[in-house]
């Protein structure tokens, strides 16, 4: 066959990859953004051209926004800027006196009713829509409505009879209407008036585009869903196929590649094929014959199912998109094998296709053949009819408040035009609008915050320092930390703390890469035991081992006839009481657990950090360990990056952090972004160490950097969901060092206390009168509920992210919403070199974990996984929904559901002339910014002025309030509230 | 007061108070009220820590009174000179550990529920479910008779098929309830016949008339041989149906759609424990049929052995738990069919236990297997075998297609049946032509 280079199968193969889910095995979760493949594409139009290609929504709904709008997330005087900024020339006259964006704004505030044939017919007929004026519509507009109307009425009445005026009147008004219910007749009115007025426009007809796919074609005729007989075949085969050890017996031969063992399997034929796929395996056997590869069938079977050259393209998209998970998972397993738990599979997108191919090829036949014998019959195309366009004139002149006499005053070309507008201004559009809307509230709010709010400058010489990761979870740490230690000083950074590496705890059998998945590890840090407690970590290895073999042996003995029936009837209630008692007491079972957990692990653990710059590389190609001129490197970027480059106190805390919780597969969906889904607490002990060995401060010295003699850094690591701070090390410092972190770690444990209360408000089961010890105890208890679908809300709340001197947010209440990024503009060059380093790798990070709350949220059922109670935990890769369905990617419903769905606002103090040199040069930064999958604004570094990137290029921002509310203390402002709340400033006022 | 009053005090209160429940949610739902979640929870903890004491009270009066059984007569059904329908429950040693295992799961269930289904748009349908569920199964434990049977039965099967379909917005789920639906609607006919031939042979279904009157499992059935079989063999078809036995396997996997507590009781427990229930009630009618306890064994035996085969290749944990609980039930029933009878009491009421909390824990599985990973030291388990003979695939794909249940159910029931009723709708119109009807479109 003749194709162009780029229409062959496999290019064509390479293409529709780009649009499956780039989700990759659950138990490394690693946020991205949902639509990564669009992202050249400005954000609005992405949304929308994504949003019919994967037949997801681009927006929330109309009435989710309307609701907002009513209890004033978004304010009417959000609509017009809005509308302005999307449409410039919004100001052209329509007709008499009405412009394009008076009757737009009508459009946003008011819900427009569209309906189609008989469902019009009904509600017409069944509803107050022909009696009564829209009630919806501002009092003062209605009644000027009803006025205008019935003066009408009154003063046409002399010269015209009534039937003239309102067309013919329901039987049921009587005989004299206008005389009882005269507002029922100005309605009937306009509406006479809108039918007459419109009359002249011819309906479009809207016909389906015609399908690609011959199961579109079936379904179109009335035939059986092809999809439904395939699919559950190839989920069983990809599932099998994928399993990283959940089957007791595996698929035998896997090294054969998806097609080879469906070969394998169903080519000898065997007992009862399902009934639509008995050619199977004849077709099967003459392909092995021909010895045909996985392309050449795929062609092979698109000639068989009469599917043309030129539809190729699209048809393979969207047999890819049929089904989009499971090869979406193909994919990422051959893509990044290193992320599997379990072994390597030899997945290959073609194979998959010709697999997919071959079955369609049955069902399709079977199902032509079921429709020949028995055809069904045709469904009708629809037409807009010119009932529905008349019914929306009638309802846009309501909200507008134009009466009967207006709109008879029209010309022809004057209703045309209004028409057409009502009709470009479509759902899609009015959504993103609202949209906008939304998004412009919350950043009028926070744009106001930072730039009223005065800079507080940190302490002269601060009592500790402590550097945590920018999480938005953290934001409220530090807030605390601040408000409970004033004379503390907090930065925030990537939580791998510029210490990429592959990381072997002591108690793992695998090393885990520790950084951000763009990076990938050269170095091996590898955790022993100290020597001490070597012979201890001998005895305790040999009996977790002893214990998991006994676990392993019931466990998977239950599952066995022999083993299994001595275990349930022997024991079975036994086995069970633990699990009723967990049920009952989670709290406390989680402290049984730990402590039993604690007793089996060695605690006396040493970082093997340091190499000898010599040594080589093993075979893997990984350096163990780093030399000190590779530290050096690193601690400089790092206190270069946060600005910490002087005015060291004697402490400094280098907190991780990551999240525990049991019963949720998301878990990892939880940990460090930055770590790239994992824990965060070994980069911050690394880091640490590196920072306190003598031989790296000589190093960074020499480098301008001069750490006191009398600084200690101390690694830590902070539980997100139980809110639990551990000190790594803490035998091993010296008594003057374990002094000064007493009265540190009580402000630490005070914080996280308070943090606990602040974060339980949002929780419908924590009461509003919780004290913060109480907090803390709840917050435990949900890390260890099986029962618990919601331990924590993760990055629910991330709204925007904010790269500057913490001065400038310090004392500001940003509600766990910004990521906050430490950066001292003062200490960077004139190119911004730091500041580059700094976006390029918060906006990824930052963006893709908000671009993946926002899509999930926005569609959850097509971006996200739905509900997590029908969860199902296939192969370790992934969940179902129930017993079999398509590999469900993205996050659940119960992560989401609270999260406000806008765009990242990336607060970043500095000036244009530096960022305009960064937008150039960092890829990334350009795409994301310039196509507006992030919101950009410039904090200027020496005053307060703010300058905003929209469409048209950068403006200058003019803040709406003129101050922010104040209160003493963080409780105070969210107490009794569980919605997101406003930006308050924190503190006693400064005069 | 003696301890028989007491003791058919509490039953019929540990019964009674799960209907009320059921009734007064049911009511205000109906009437449209807005029933916070935190009502919800307080009126259905309320309920089962009631039934469970109750049952708890009911069960040890029982043992102190020394009767066999107590009998509560709660009143008349049907009443005719031919027919006579008593609403019969009674407590004896076989119902008496099934009911406070019921209770007790019902209300773990629940407790886990309460913060499991937060926040779900569907949470007072499911605990309305829930109730109505404990209901069924607490009368059906309870029953006292054929009819009384029959109708808990029937509500099981309802609660059942409605929370499979919980998440009505998907089709998935609404297609994998209706499947479960008509295979249960198909093997309840086993009870119906079975109630029609006891009572033509008796004057009631009590249990008294046709069981024996001895200390379970020591009960003599008056039963003839013949009668015996043919009852016998109504009863095993109603509990293959429920207990999904060969060949009618293939809804339980399906009914892994639901939210996981409810797959937990259901699935797990209470629900597939059903039919070893019924079974081990009508063990005297086994006993005197010994046709019925052989096949009872066969069927037992192969489903058992089925379930192994289709369970080991399974790749996802609720299937593969699914398989792991109805093995258990195929030995279970085999050894019912074998004449044992506590020996099957004490390996269902352990299979119970386990498997529902494994559901219940189902989602911790990647945490489980990390930990075992970590504590083995080992991170490979279970690699693909490189070689593999001609009949390890065969078997391999046997179970991939769950022993080819459900593909000779569409081919030998399902597609004749659909085709026999194309045939009647052409003959159908056929007719209308002759006649010179119009044809309906």
């Amino acid at each position: 066959m003749d194709l162009s280079p780029n229409q062959s199968l496999p290019n064509l193969v390479e293409h529709a990859a780009h649009l499956l889910p780039a989700q990759g095995p659950i138990t490394v979760f690693i946020h991205h953004n949902t639509l990564h493949a669009y992202e050249h594409l400005p954000f609005e139009q992405a949304v929308v051209e994504a949003g019919r290609r994967f037949g997801c929504e681009p927006f929330m709904a109309e009435s989710w926004y309307r609701r907002e709008l009513e209890r004033g997330r978004i304010l009417d005087l959000d609509l017009e800027p809005t509308l302005r900024d999307c449409e410039p020339e919004g100001d052209e006259l329509l007709a008499d006196s009405l412009t394009r964006r008076q009757l737009q704004l009508a459009l946003l505030r008011y819900p427009l009713h569209r309906a189609d044939g008989m469902a019009l017919t009904w509600h017409l007929n069944e509803t107050g829509a022909l009696w009564r004026f829209r009630q919806e519509v501002e009092t003062e507009t209605r009644l000027r409505l009803e006025r205008d109307s019935l003066a009408y009425l009154e003063s046409e009445l002399k010269s015209r009879p009534l039937e003239q005026l309102t067309g013919r009147l329901p039987d049921e008004w009587g005989s004299d209407p206008y005389k009882r219910t005269p507002v029922k007749v100005a309605v009937r009115a306009l509406w006479h008036r809108c039918r007459e007025g419109t009359s002249h426009i011819a309906p479009t007809r809207v016909s389906d585009p015609t399908p690609v796919r011959p199961r579109d074609q079936i379904v179109k005729q009335g035939g059986v869903d092809t999809d439904s007989l395939v699919h559950p075949f190839l989920i069983r085969l990809c599932a099998a196929f994928l399993d990283q050890g959940v089957a007791n017996a595996q698929l035998p031969q896997r090294q054969l590649g998806l097609r080879g063992d469906f070969f394998g399997l169903y080519g000898p034929g065997g007992p009862l094929l399902p009934f639509w796929a008995r050619g199977l395996p004849k077709l099967i056997r003459s392909e092995q014959e021909r010895n045909l590869s996985a392309a050449q069938s795929a062609e092979e079977s698109l000639g068989a199912m009469d599917v043309q050259p030129a539809s190729w393209p699209a048809f393979v998209e969207e047999t890819f998109l049929a089904l989009r998970g499971w090869p979406g998972m193909l994919e990422q397993a051959r893509l990044r094998p290193d992320r599997l738990s379990g072994e390597a599979v030899p997945a290959d997108l073609m194979d998959y296709l010709a697999v997919r191919l071959l079955l369609e090829r049955c069902a399709t036949a079977y199902a032509q053949g079921e429709l020949n014998r028995d055809p069904r019959p045709k469904s009708k195309d629809r037409d807009t009819s010119e009932l529905a366009i008349a019914f929306e004139l009638f309802q846009v002149c309501q909200f507008l408040g134009l009466g009967p006499a207006w709109v008879e005053a029209r010309s022809r070309d004057e209703i045309s035009r209004i028409v057409a507008a009502i009709q470009s201004f479509g759902e899609v559009e009015r959504r993103r609008n609202l949209h906008l809307a939304y998004e412009r509230r919350l950043r009028v709010r926070a744009l106001d915050a930072v730039s009223l709010h005065q800079p507080e400058p940190a302490p002269a010489s601060p009592w500790f320092q402590a550097v945590f990761c920018i999480d938005e979870r953290e934001e409220s740490t530090r807030r605390y930390l601040e408000e409970v230690a004033p004379s503390c000083e907090t930065f925030g950074t990537m939580g791998f703390f510029s210490v990429p590496m592959y990381f072997k705890p002591v108690h793992e059998p695998k090393p885990l890469p520790l950084c951000p998945v763009v990076v990938t590890p050269r170095h091996l840090v590898v955790e022993v035991p100290e020597p001490s407690s070597e012979a201890e970590a001998v005895r305790l290895a040999a009996a977790r081992r002893r214990l998991g073999r006994v676990q392993q042996t019931v466990s998977a003995g239950s599952f066995s006839l022999t083993l299994g029936g001595i275990l349930t009837s022997v024991v079975g209630a036994v086995t069970a009481a633990p699990d009723l008692f967990r049920v009952l007491f989670p709290r406390k079972s989680g402290q049984l657990e730990r402590s039993l957990r604690d007793r089996l692990q060695v605690h006396d653990t040493q970082l093997r950090l340091r190499r000898d710059p010599d040594q080589p590389a093993d075979e893997n190609g990984l350096f163990h360990g780093f030399s000190p001129q590779e530290m050096s490197d690193q601690v400089t970027l790092l206190l270069e990056n946060i600005g910490l480059t002087k005015n060291f106190s004697p402490i400094v805390l280098i907190v991780g952090h990551g999240s525990s919780s049991l019963n949720n597969p998301h878990e990892a969906a939880y940990d460090c972004g930055a770590c790239g889904g994992g824990r965060g607490g070994p980069n911050a002990r690394a880091f640490a160490q590196m920072c306190n060995s003598p031989e790296v401060r000589d190093l960074v010295r020499q480098r301008g950097i001069d750490i006191p003699a009398s600084t200690t850094f101390v690694g830590a690591y902070h539980n997100t969901c139980d809110d639990v701070v551990e000190v790594y090390e803490l035998k091993h410092m010296p008594v003057e060092t374990v002094n000064a972190l007493e009265p540190i770690m009580k402000v630490v444990h005070e914080a996280r206390s308070r943090d606990a209360l602040e974060r339980c408000r949002r929780f419908e089961s924590a009461s509003y009168d919780l004290s913060p010890r109480a907090a803390l105890i709840h917050v435990e208890s949900r890390a260890s509920d099986i029962a618990q679908p919601r331990p924590e809300l993760g990055h629910a709340t991330n709204a925007m992210a904010f790269v500057g001197r913490r001065s400038r947010t310090r004392g500001l209440f940003l509600d766990r919403r910004a990521f906050l990024m430490s950066y001292d503009p003062t200490q960077d060059d004139e190119d911004g070199s730091i500041l580059g380093r700094q976006l390029r790798a918060v906006v990824p990070v930052g963006g893709g974990i908000n671009l993946e709350y926002f899509f999930s949220l926005v569609d959850n059922n097509g971006y996200g996984c739905g509900s997590k109670l029908p969860h199902n935990v296939t192969g370790m890769i992934g969940v179902m929904d129930g017993f079999q369905s398509d590999l469900r990617t993205g996050l659940p419903w119960q992560m989401v559901e609270v999260h406000e769905p806008v765009r990242l606002l990336c607060v970043v103090e500095t000036t244009l002339d530096i960022m305009g040199k960064i937008v150039e040069r960092e890829e990334v930064v350009k795409r994301m910014a310039v196509n507006r999958w992030v919101q950009v604004a410039l904090l200027d570094p020496h005053s307060q002025k703010i300058t905003v990137l929209e469409p048209g290029g950068w403006k200058v921002y003019e803040p709406e309030s003129s101050s922010i509310p104040r209160v003493a203390l963080s409780h105070e402002w969210f107490h009794h509230q569980r919605d997101h709340l406003n930006f308050a400033e924190v503190g006693a006022a400064r005069s | 007061m003696n301890w028989e009053s007491l003791c058919s005090g509490a039953l019929l209160g540990s019964v009674g108070v799960q209907g009320l429940a059921f009734l007064a949610l049911g009511a205000l739902m109906l009437l449209g009220r807005a029933l916070t979640e935190k009502t919800v929870i307080f009126w259905i903890r309320s309920t089962y820590v009631a039934a469970f004491l109750l049952a708890c009270v009911a069960d040890v009066s029982l043992f102190a009174s020394g009767l066999p059984r107590v009998t509560v007569p709660v009143g008349r059904w049907v009443l005719s000179p031919e027919l006579n329908f008593d609403f019969v429950l009674q407590l004896d040693r076989l119902s008496a550990p099934f009911l406070l295992l019921a209770t007790a799961l019902c209300g773990a269930v629940a407790k886990f529920s309460s913060s499991y289904m937060h926040r779900e748009v569907g949470f007072r349908r499911f605990f309305l479910l829930l109730c109505l569920f404990g209901f069924g199964d607490a009368l059906t434990v309870l029953s006292g008779s054929v009819e009384v049977l029959y109708f808990s039965w029937e509500l099981l099967g309802l609660t059942s098929a409605l929370l499979i379909a919980y998440f009505h917005e998907r089709q998935a789920p609404l297609r994998n309830a209706l499947y479960a639906f008509i295979v249960y609607r198909l093997c309840d006919l086993g009870l119906v016949l079975a109630s029609v031939s006891i009572s033509s042979q008796f004057v009631n279904g009590d249990f008294s008339s046709f069981l024996g009157n001895g200390v379970w499992p020591h009960q003599v059935s008056p039963l003839t041989q013949a009668g015996a079989t043919t009852v016998g063999l109504f009863f095993l078809l109603a509990a293959m149906g429920k207990a999904a036995q060969a060949p009618f396997s293939g809804w339980l996997p399906r009914a892994m759609e639901g939210p996981t507590p409810s797959t937990a009781i259901f699935y797990g427990a209470l629900s597939i424990h059903a039919g070893a229930y019924m079974l081990l009630r009508f063990g005297p009618v086994l006993d005197a049929a010994p046709l019925v306890g052989w096949l009872c064994f066969f069927v037992g035996l192969s489903t058992a052995l089925l379930a192994r085969l289709t369970g080991r290749v399974q790749t996802d944990v609720k299937t593969t738990l699914a398989y792991a609980s109805l093995g258990q039930v195929g030995l279970i029933f085999a050894e019912i069919g074998l004449g044992f009878r506590w020996l099957p009491l004490l390996h269902a009421i352990g299979n119970c236990l386990l498997r529902s909390v494994q559901f219940l824990r189902a989602p911790s599985v990647l945490h489980e297997r990390h930990e075992l990973r970590s504590a083995l030291n080992d991170a490979s388990l279970r690699p693909s075998p490189e070689h593999a003979t001609a009949a390890q695939k065969a078997l391999y794909r046997a179970g991939l297609e769950r022993g080819y249940l459900d593909n000779a159910l569409e081919r030998w029931a399902v597609l004749p049946f659909m085709s026999v009723c194309r045939f009647l709708i052409r003959l159908d119109r056929a007719v209308l032509r002759l006649v010179g009807g119009e044809e309906p479109s």
